[in-house]
């Protein structure tokens, strides 16, 4: 049931945008707690390397002076990684191409991490 | 050996690896002949140290200091109890490199150097040949032994500075390296 709920989530966030083109839901410790992935895409690898990416945010945030992590954001030439906290537990990742605005994309996942941390609560 | 039933990798590595408290046992009988020597071992390994430029920079102006040390730990490994002092002497070394910056090549120079010198010191100190031989192997089982808690603790502390827990690592190590799909 719950994980129906965090289901939609993802499927609503990734129908909010065309350029939105995946998410997944993982534990601070990688594993997924739910995903709307694409097939071709290995949601293990993928869920280890966004923990750790948010966790090193986390780190050189503190490190850096710049207060509490907010979100991590990668970009590569064909598109966007962003990495938000869902949670004390758990990381929201969002995938979207080159097209996203991101001023969108920011509020578009930082309003799902929301709600599934409601949920996961 | 007196293995913390809550370390199932340390378990596991003792069972594999043979250690038992027949190890604490010989240990303790041979460091009578051993132990004099230990200071002149440890004059040499510095010997060594220092002709190595990589390493040379860690040491310098404090060799005298290190020696003391090394000559204490080396000792240790003839006292015959390996309990969870001597695991947590092991782990405060794996801490204290990734504090000062020593890399875990240094570790693995320093064990591959005594598992070279410390078994002919053995074999010709030790009056009784079955002794000689059962502290050998004992001796190598304890260095590797000690390696490995070294490096398993230097790792656990690096990953912790990177906010990377324990089960997150596990998880980089152990997923596949095949490529995403997706290129970004």
């Amino acid at each position: 049931m719950r994980e129906d709920q965090i289901k939609s989530i993802l499927t609503d966030l990734n129908g909010r945008s065309a350029s939105i083109e995946a998410s997944a839901l993982i534990s601070k410790d990688g594993l997924v707690l739910t995903s709307a992935l694409p097939g071709q895409m290995d949601e293990d690898r993928v869920s280890a390397m966004v923990a750790a990416l948010l966790s090193l945010g986390d780190r050189t945030a503190a490190e850096l002076s710049c207060g509490q992590l907010e979100q991590t954001l990668v970009t590569g030439s064909h598109g966007h990684i962003l990495i938000v906290h869902a949670g004390p537990q758990a990381v929201l990742c969002a995938i979207a191409n080159k097209t996203a605005k991101l001023g969108l994309l920011f509020l578009d996942v930082k309003y799902a991490a929301q709600a599934a941390a409601a949920l996961l609560q | 050996m007196q293995v913390d039933d809550q370390d199932p990798n340390l378990s596991t590595f003792c069972q594999v690896g043979g250690l038992s408290r027949q190890d604490q046992h010989i240990m303790a009988k041979v460091a009578v002949y051993i132990r004099p020597l230990l200071p002149l071992l440890t004059d040499r390994f510095y010997e060594v140290l220092a002709e190595e430029p990589s390493i040379r920079p860690y040491i310098e102006g404090r060799v005298e200091h290190l020696k003391k040390t090394h000559v204490v730990w080396l000792n240790s490994l003839f006292a015959g109890d390996y309990g969870p002092e001597f695991i947590q002497r092991q782990e405060k070394i794996g801490e204290t490199h990734v504090r000062v910056r020593v890399p875990p090549l240094f570790v693995a120079a320093s064990m591959a150097f005594l598992r070279g010198a410390l078994p002919p010191v053995l074999a010709a100190n030790i009056p009784n040949a079955q002794d000689a031989i059962a502290a050998t192997a004992s001796l190598l089982r304890l260095l590797d032994l000690c390696q490995y808690l070294i490096d398993r603790k230097y790792a656990e502390v690096l990953m912790d500075n990177l906010g990377i827990s324990p089960a997150l690592l596990v998880r980089l190590q152990t997923v596949g390296k095949g490529t995403t799909a997706k290129t970004l």
